[in-house]
């Protein structure tokens, strides 16, 4: 019997499994969403993650298409929503812009990318 | 940095083991096994303290040292600075109060420390009773030690309930590991000791001990076995995750290295021990038994084994756990249903499939009867079916074949893959992917209709490595020196939005039981508002997508505005995006029009459902700009569509409004799927 459920929970091992949930924050969505075009300049760029980061170690950079910093420097993980990273920017003119972000989640593993986003008139 | 965190963190794992395994070893084997000796028993069991104590002691200086290396590693690593700047005071002081992983470091020490204290005081009490409370505390104080390991690792990031379950499985599985792999080094102690004692009274002890230790064995394995389980499930949860990422391999390799540690460990259990036992029932004088010999020498194989493990798991606390890395297949072939259902061999697979659980049940039988033969039919049985229901179900598989489309399935994606779909397939594919393209009547393979459902079954993956080099033994070539990797996936995208649109042609106005067209996803912005996107009304509103033009369309958006309160008490949004030039240029400039129905103009998004407009009236683009209305459900997926031209449309709000409550009197879908990976 012994032998049996070995066997069984080696068979139940090698089966597929369901989805499970992550580790390592990745970037969810965004907004202004990646890659979109927005009208007018937005007040703040938020950025969604998988996984609840921790503010001591996470930033968010917004660059105008010259690689000049334009973001207000406030970035904050949202308290009620910890997945959520976001930061203000002034009244920007119309062109390409540039997010840059390195975010460290809760079971401390950092994660980095970027996305653009377009200004419209 | 990653092969230094991955050495700093093993040896703080296999420090808190050994220091463990210690506690372990004296409570569940040592003292049970030694209980009524005396004498040379007694002479034994002080020698085995004696080295206990020294073991346990040095064991918690190396945890300590290393468990600070490793906080000052995990500092460089969260902050980006090379390790030496890490040293920095500032930083050190940020990760300790206002990261997860220093706070778990803090309570670490705060327990090393207890455990010291505790090892000092209970110097010279060397009584029973003595023995006994430092067991108990300082194996409480060792247990918590490495199970708070568990906050430090991937189940720390979990959410909700999958967060209590995943952290639960970890810690038990550290602390059966930590009982196994930590009491191995005593036990060949005492082992050793038992080869080389004068005394029949020392192998007596050996034996008992060996005996006790099988049984904490079992429990262990048998805990290890459930918890990885769970474990597996939370950070591989596919078997491509687990051939084709590092993290899986790795994961393979702890599992054979397991595997031959529980095989060595039966052994002894159900061979080696009995042989010993009986030995002791029969022999007099001096016993140099080669089972014992063996006994050790498997004891020093399994510490070495669990050595490795324990490397290779700190080497995985590094890695992306594989459920988030594009997994490599390495085979030439894989097992998918798919292949079989195409060939219509279902049957032959389900009976091959039986055949093999039948043979199975048989081997099973077999071992229990302690029939022979019967195990060897069996085994040549299963091996065969096995065989069968494999070739069966091969198909050819790629390096890609399990990938999943980084780029989702939205309107900018699609409106970049239109044109490029024009550039390199219309000469064979034709317009709309039916596979008549002007090139077409030259080829020898006919180019595939890209508008049949089939085609996607086959999996993102694959299409990606055809699209990139194309399908051997046919014309179709390879393109990945003429379109970037993202590039191929919007044509993806494309194609998707293309067979849909085919599939689509038969929509009308009135909403049929459910079809699987997703409607893609967009943004949108009302009135300068923050963006929106489709996928936000997912669970909520019922959106009325409408492509207006003007003058036309301005009869019907009045119409919409009248009836806008009992849209809204239906749970309906309404967003109308300009489609002509004049609507483009007047955008909110509108009379009697709502502005909260008003969005901003957006190409993308009008070139893409323009391509969902086809219906079996108007097939051939391009359509003439006619106002259409598209109503998407709240789980996201298309479910009637109306088009109105010259003012049409006035007075259709009623049919509108009756459609809208079919939906809400349908059952809750779940919502079309996630088809994207990070």
């Amino acid at each position: 019997m012994k032998a049996t459920a070995l066997i069984l929970a080696a068979c139940v091992a090698l089966l597929g499994f369901m989805p499970g949930a992550h580790a390592h924050a990745f970037l969810d969505h965004a907004r202004p969403a990646v890659g979109s075009t927005v009208h007018g300049s937005p007040a703040e760029v938020e950025l969604w993650f998988t996984q609840e980061l921790e503010p001591a170690f996470s930033t968010v950079r917004v660059l105008d298409q010259n690689g000049r910093q334009v973001d207000k420097g406030d970035k904050k993980v949202d308290r009620g929503d910890k997945t959520l990273l976001r930061v203000s920017v002034p009244q920007l003119p119309p062109g390409n812009y540039r997010v840059i972000w390195r975010v460290l989640s809760v079971d401390a593993h950092v994660t980095e990318g970027d996305f653009t986003f377009n200004v419209a008139p | 940095m990653n092969e230094l965190s991955t050495a700093v963190r093993a040896f703080h794992f296999i420090s808190v083991i050994v220091l463990f395994g210690e506690f372990a070893f004296l409570m569940a084997v040592a003292r049970p096994a030694f209980r009524g000796t005396a004498d040379a028993g007694r002479r034994e069991q002080r020698k085995l303290h004696r080295g206990l104590l020294f073991v346990t002691g040095w064991s918690l200086v190396a945890a300590v040292a290393s468990g600070v290396l490793w906080l000052v590693v995990e500092a460089a690593a969260m902050s980006g600075v090379p390790l030496r700047s890490a040293l920095n005071e500032g930083i050190l002081r940020t990760v300790l109060g206002e990261t997860s992983f220093g706070r778990v470091s803090e309570i670490r020490l705060g327990l090393a420390v207890a455990l010291s204290a505790t090892l000092l005081l209970s110097k010279g009490k060397t009584d029973e009773r003595g023995w006994l409370i430092l067991g108990t505390c300082g194996g409480l104080l060792a247990a918590a030690l490495l199970a708070t390991l568990a906050w430090a690792g991937h189940a720390a990031a979990e959410r909700g309930a999958d967060r209590y379950i995943h952290l639960a499985a970890d810690v038990l599985h550290l602390v059966a590991a930590g009982a196994w792999l930590g009491a191995l080094p005593p036990l060949v102690f005492l082992l050793a000791r038992a080869r080389h004692a004068a005394s029949r009274q020392t192998f007596e002890l050996a034996v008992r001990a060996t005996r006790r230790f099988s049984t904490l064995g079992v429990v262990s394995v048998g805990g290890l076995l459930v918890t990885g389980i769970v474990n597996t499930w939370y950070t591989v949860a596919s078997v491509p995750a687990l051939f084709g990422t590092q993290y899986g391999r790795l994961l393979l390799l702890k599992l054979l290295l397991f595997g031959v540690m529980v095989t060595l460990a039966a052994m002894n259990r159900l061979h080696l021990t009995p042989q010993l036992v009986g030995a002791l029932d029969n022999a007099r004088g001096k016993l140099t038994l080669p089972a014992l010999r063996w006994l050790w020498c498997n004891a020093i194989t399994e510490t070495a084994l669990g050595l490795v493990i324990v490397v290779i798991v700190g080497a995985l606390g590094v890695k992306i756990p594989a459920l988030h890395v594009q997994p490599v297949w390495p085979f030439p072939y894989t097992l998918s249903w798919e292949a079989a259902e195409s060939a219509a061999r279902h049957t032959a697979v389900l009976a091959a499939g039986a055949g093999t659980l039948l043979a199975l049940v048989l081997t099973l039988l077999g071992i229990r009867a302690r029939r022979l033969r019967v195990v060897m039919v069996g085994v040549t049985g299963f091996g065969g079916a096995l065989a069968v229901f494999s070739w069966l179900l091969a198909a050819p598989a790629y390096p890609t074949t399990y990938f999943r489309s980084p780029v989702r399935y939205t309107t900018a994606s699609i409106a970049r893959g239109a044109p490029l779909y024009a550039q390199h397939c219309v000469a064979c594919h034709g317009l709309y992917g039916y596979g008549d393209g002007p090139a077409a009547v030259l080829l020898p393979v006919k180019p595939a209709n890209l508008t049949e459902e089939h085609l996607f079954h086959h999996g993102d993956g694959n299409l990606f490595w055809w699209l990139q080099h194309g399908i051997s033994g046919t014309p179709m070539p390879g393109f990945a020196d003429q379109m970037a990797e993202p590039q191929i996936w919007d044509v993806i995208n494309f194609l998707r939005a293309q067979a849909e649109a085919e599939a689509a042609k038969t929509i009308g106005d009135k909403v049929e039981p459910w079809r699987p067209i997703v409607a893609p996803d967009f943004t949108f912005q009302i009135d300068r508002q923050p963006q929106e996107s489709l996928k936000q009304q997912r669970g909520r509103f019922i959106v009325l997508l409408v492509l207006y033009t003007l003058p036309e369309s301005l009869a019907r958006l009045r119409a919409l505005t009248e009836s806008k309160q009992e849209l809204d008490r239906a749970g309906v949004r309404i967003v109308a995006v300009p489609m002509n030039q004049a609507a483009v240029s007047r955008e909110a400039n509108m009379p009697d029009v709502d502005a909260s129905i008003i969005a901003s103009p957006n190409p993308d998004l009008v070139a893409t459902y323009n391509i969902l407009r086809r219906n079996i009236f108007v097939d051939r683009l391009p359509l003439a700009s006619t106002h259409t209305e598209f109503l998407i459900d709240r789980a996201g997926y298309l479910r009637a569509r109306w088009m109105f031209s010259m003012g049409q449309g006035r007075d259709q709000i009623p049919k509108l409004l009756g459609q809208i409550e079919v939906l809400n009197h349908e059952k809750p879908r779940p919502p079309a799927p996630e088809d994207h990976v990070h």
